[in-house]
């Protein structure tokens, strides 16, 4: 994605804790003491903020080119920024309709598809779909009792 | 002497033989698979022992486990996919190893270490037992607290690159180790009242997430494609591993005794130990460069320390029914149902039946050298598959990975979410090393600091009192303040030669 | 080959685990049951359910799978077992924590989302102290707590508002003192907090006798009194409330099978009778003695009226000591 300068981090980090420090306002201590569920994200807050302060002031030494982030070269890809979206549509994929299809044709057709948009040939592709999603699942909801998603169509398989 | 001899006619029998290879098999597949753990390993066990003797019982459950730490490094070391926190340590240099051609070299030296570790530490288990489980039940949170913040700093030694980067990293781990309502107060935080978050980001997902997925992104969008991984080096898995001995005879050592020490105490255990012995590892290195980058050195001393670790975390168990670990806590479970009750007297009541359990500890570290040969022999072909094939495949294995752990599919997005976050993270030279320390470490330097504060009354010198903590917390202070007066010493020096 | 040998191997051994009797005749239930587990693997709910999974098993004739659904002191177990189908695939241990998270305001999940099987166990609460402590009875323990200003005395063995709290803090109430005269220490289950107070670091642990049974019979840990009405079959030593300090207080958490609301009565009645059959078989009797957990029965209709009730005593406990929302 993009690259960042040491400027930019010292930003954000300061910003994430002033936010961690926003967000723990309101956890109160616990009964009769002074510390609570407040004190440890209150602790991780400050840290970050005089983190980020010292990384900004550290990086005005260098300003010019503190700020300005580079994109990442895959990114300009539009072969790899592709790959790199198409793995996280499998995983998306598998979240959003494991529950309705089940696991078997679920990870198959994610395999498959990320296989294909990964340049493998077709015959080789369909196969290591078949065999990993026949390995795992026998492996898994079998022998290691892992509840994963049925499906009914091919409750046969078991 | 009879006592040895009863203890050895219970163990060698075909049967107990049988259950102890069978097990170790087991353990061995259950923990090269990332997302299970020895825990579900032994979770798993546990119906098939209802039905047997106490000491094949029991000797499944050790086999099991310690075979399922070292399995742990063969992903890390082939896929980056650290199987158990425990591995987590190193698994930058395994990895690195072998993408040049030396990945026999890493686990041989994770495997042959890692029985070397199971040794020692069943060896201590043998003879000093009642000794050692006397000084673990003398610490209290005061004792824990400082060493986390020892822990902590080993967050130094395990940043391979910029103090600013490691401290972002560190500064993420921590604050993901505050999301839920698992801290002393019971207060949901950052959950936004939903059930999931409320339980905590969960650990093995967002590490499988962090190193693996990551991992996958990278190689997906790597603009010139990965060189190829040159087969086997000719070194074999067995025959550098003599030459590392004699190289890092002190490394061995050391870890096995941290090992074995944090181990013991119930609120340590594997993970810590394999972080810390690392650390100390590059600590007293000549060459702390190299750490990181493919080294064996760490390796070898974490790799001793976590086996070690596993033990350790039966002495506890074994004198005083105190679980170290979810492990022996299952154990202690199935100890109580086979009627041997944990405690002091089990060493005068059942003696022959804790040899026996002894001599299974020795058996199953012996064991794991040849089925662990086997399984590296075994798993070598991944590295030959096109990373087409590869990428996916590695990807549905983290995602039913990150589903078996809480059997949720709130796994599997935390997954995702932490894999976008490494891949940003080390896109932007942020390492992700100190961030897995610090989701450890936070959790256990809350706890730990809120109740002896509440047992102070708030009085900060309250952990200076009791006698180990106020050891422990004087050298603690002493290894923080030891660099600082060194830099001062230094700066000093540099004034005067200016003037 | 070699990987296919280590699976084939595996395999093998895990047969054992999941070979099971001929199916039964009737529809329900023709696959597998899921058995879900709100607490950690290791834990004693976590045993209790696998002895209860594995006698199920034997009596339904398909596997019967336990599943560890932790985390959120255990509001993300119960509600998956309260948000599954119900259809009888999946079921669950709960836990006394459903009488009390809905009052934390955790959760909007009561006891009314579930349909009760049964309880199948049952363990009284207990006070405990180290043998180094100066107090060797409970009487003794109590009037040190009395004199010493509040805030003296701390005590552990469950997380903050966790249900041993609630007992030591109805066990003060019970004698007219303040809720926290002694201060809670939270910690993460009764076996930190137990080793805690070995190691000096607190003075009382109130959590059930069971757990604290191998460090009881390592003397290391004296058992001053149970939080039952009669005494303990296990603790025979350990004399009740009522006989060493008058009090009326006492607490007992309990596990029961549940199933998700809206159950088909046919099937419960299966499942129900299964359980008691479990319940009863020797195989369950050894474990749980050997465990030195309390056996309690109480089927369906019964474990809904003990759970309502438990409900109500610990909200207005809760109220009083300032741990509801």
């Amino acid at each position: 994605m993009i690259k960042l300068s040491e400027l930019h981090l010292g930003v954000l980090t300061a910003f994430g804790g002033i936010a961690l420090l926003l967000a723990s306002a309101h956890f109160g201590p616990l009964p009769g003491q002074a510390y609570g569920a407040g004190t440890m994200p209150r602790l991780i807050g400050w840290c970050a903020i005089l983190l980020g302060a010292f990384m900004i002031f550290a990086s005005f030494r260098q300003l010019p080119e503190m700020l300005k982030p580079h994109l990442a070269a895959w990114v300009r890809t539009p072969r790899l920024a592709g790959a790199a979206l198409a793995t996280i549509a499998v995983v998306v994929f598998y979240i959003l309709a494991s529950e309705a299809l089940g696991f078997i044709p679920t990870s198959f057709i994610g395999l498959l598809g990320l296989m294909l948009a990964l340049r493998a040939h077709l015959l080789t592709a369909v196969l290591a779909s078949a065999v990993t999603t026949l390995v795992v699942y026998y492996g898994f909801s079998r022998l290691l009792m892992v509840p994963l998603p049925r499906t009914e169509f091919l409750s046969f398989l078991g | 002497m009879l006592i040895f001899e009863q203890a050895a006619a219970l163990v060698f029998q075909p049967y107990v033989l049988g259950v102890i290879l069978a097990s170790a098999a087991f353990g061995m597949l259950v923990g090269a698979i990332p997302g299970l753990t020895a825990t579900m390993a032994t979770a798993l066990l546990v119906p098939m022992t209802f039905f047997m003797d106490p000491v094949p019982a029991i000797a499944a459950i050790v086999t099991a486990t310690a075979m399922a730490i070292f399995a742990g490094d063969i992903p890390a070391a082939l896929l980056r996919m650290p199987g158990t926190p425990a591995n987590a340590a190193y698994v930058d240099d395994a990895y690195k190893m072998t993408q040049s051609g030396r990945g026999d070299e890493a686990l041989g030296a994770a495997l042959v270490f890692s029985a070397i570790g199971g040794l020692f530490g069943a060896i201590v288990l043998m003879t000093v037992s009642p000794t050692l489980a006397e000084i673990a039940l003398k610490f209290s949170s005061e004792e824990y607290f400082w060493l986390v913040l020892l822990g902590l700093s080993c967050a130094v030694f395990v940043n391979p690159g910029s103090p600013t980067r490691g401290l972002i990293s560190l500064l993420i781990g921590l604050f993901v180790a505050t999301i839920g309502m698992e801290n002393p107060s019971g207060e949901p935080r950052f959950s936004f009242g939903n059930i999931e978050l409320m339980a905590g980001i969960q650990f093995i997902p967002a590490m499988i997430g962090l190193f693996a997925v990551s991992e996958v992104l990278r190689t997906v969008t790597a603009t010139s494609p990965r060189q190829k991984i040159q087969r086997s080096d000719g070194g074999g898995i067995f025959k550098t591993q003599w030459k590392n001995l004699k190289q890092y005879p002190v490394q061995t050592v050391r870890g096995s005794i941290t090992g074995t020490a944090l181990g013991i105490l119930p609120g340590a255990g594997a993970d810590i130990a394999a972080w810390i012995s690392y650390a100390i590892s590059k600590r007293f290195s000549k060459h702390k460069a190299k750490f990181g980058t493919g080294h064996v050195e760490g390796l070898v001393e974490a790799g001793a320390s976590n086996n070690s670790a596993v033990s350790g975390a039966w002495i506890p168990a074994l004198v005083f029914g105190i679980p170290g670990d979810s492990i022996t806590a299952i154990v202690i479970g199935v100890l109580y149902i086979k009627g041997i009750n944990p405690g002091p007297t089990i060493f005068i009541n059942d003696p022959q039946t804790v040899y026996a359990i002894f001599m299974v500890f020795i058996l199953a570290n012996l064991i794991m050298l040849p089925l662990g040969w086997l399984a590296i022999r075994g798993a070598r072909p991944i590295l030959s598959i096109p990373p087409s094939i590869l990428m996916p495949m590695i990807l549905i294995f983290c995602i039913v990975g990150s589903f078996a752990i809480a059997n949720s599919m709130a796994g599997i997005v935390m997954m995702l979410v932490f894999g976008i976050i490494g891949f940003f993270m080390e896109e932007n030279d942020i390492p992700i090393a100190p961030a897995i320390l610090g989701m450890v470490l936070g959790p256990m330097l809350e706890q730990n600091f809120i109740t002896s504060m509440i047992k102070g009354d708030g009085n900060i010198l309250h952990f200076f009192e009791r006698p180990i903590a106020g050891g422990l917390g004087f050298f603690t202070i002493l290894i923080w303040l030891f660099p600082l007066a060194m830099l001062l010493l230094r700066r000093r020096k540099k004034a005067s030669f200016a003037t | 080959m070699l990987r296919r040998t280590l699976l084939c191997t595996a395999l093998a051994f895990a047969s054992a685990a999941v070979t099971v009797p001929a199916m039964a005749q009737s529809a329900y239930p023709e696959r597998p049951i899921q058995l879900i587990v709100p607490w950690n693997a290791g834990g004693g709910t976590d045993a209790v359910a696998r002895i209860i999974g594995t006698m199920l098993q034997q009596e339904l004739g398909v596997p019967v799978n336990v599943v560890n659904r932790t985390g959120g002191s255990g509001v993300v177990g119960h509600s998956a077992i309260a948000t599954a189908k119900p259809d009888g695939y999946t079921i669950g241990i709960v836990t006394i924590e459903i009488d009390m998270m809905h009052w934390q305001g955790l959760t909007e999940l009561t006891y009314k989302d579930f349909d009760f099987l049964a309880m199948v166990n049952a363990d009284p609460g207990g006070v405990m102290v180290s043998v180094d402590s100066p107090f060797k009875t409970l009487p003794e323990l109590l009037t040190a707590i009395k004199e010493k200003p509040a805030g003296t005395f701390k005590a552990s063995g469950t997380g903050q508002g966790g249900i041993w709290h609630l007992g030591l803090a109805g066990w003060m109430m019970s004698h007219g003192l303040k809720p926290d005269q002694v201060t809670w220490v939270p910690s993460q289950g009764a076996a930190p907090g137990i080793t805690d107070m070995v190691a000096g670091g607190v003075d009382l642990v109130p959590t059930s006798l069971a757990e604290g049974r191998s460090m009881i019979d390592a003397k290391r840990v004296n058992a001053l009194g149970s939080m039952s009405p009669e005494r303990q079959e296990l603790f025979p030593d350990a004399p009740t409330l009522k006989e060493a300090v008058d009090s009326d207080w006492t607490l007992a958490v309990w596990r029961t099978v549940a199933a998700p609301k809206g159950l088909p009565e046919d099937v419960a009645a299966k499942l129900g009778a299964a359980l008691e059959k479990a319940y009863n078989s020797p195989e369950y009797k050894k474990f749980m003695n050997e465990r030195g957990f309390g056996m309690r029965w109480a089927d369906g209709k019964e474990a809904t009226r003990i759970v309502a009730e438990d409900d109500e005593t610990l909200g207005k406990i809760m109220k009083e000591a300032g741990l509801a929302k």
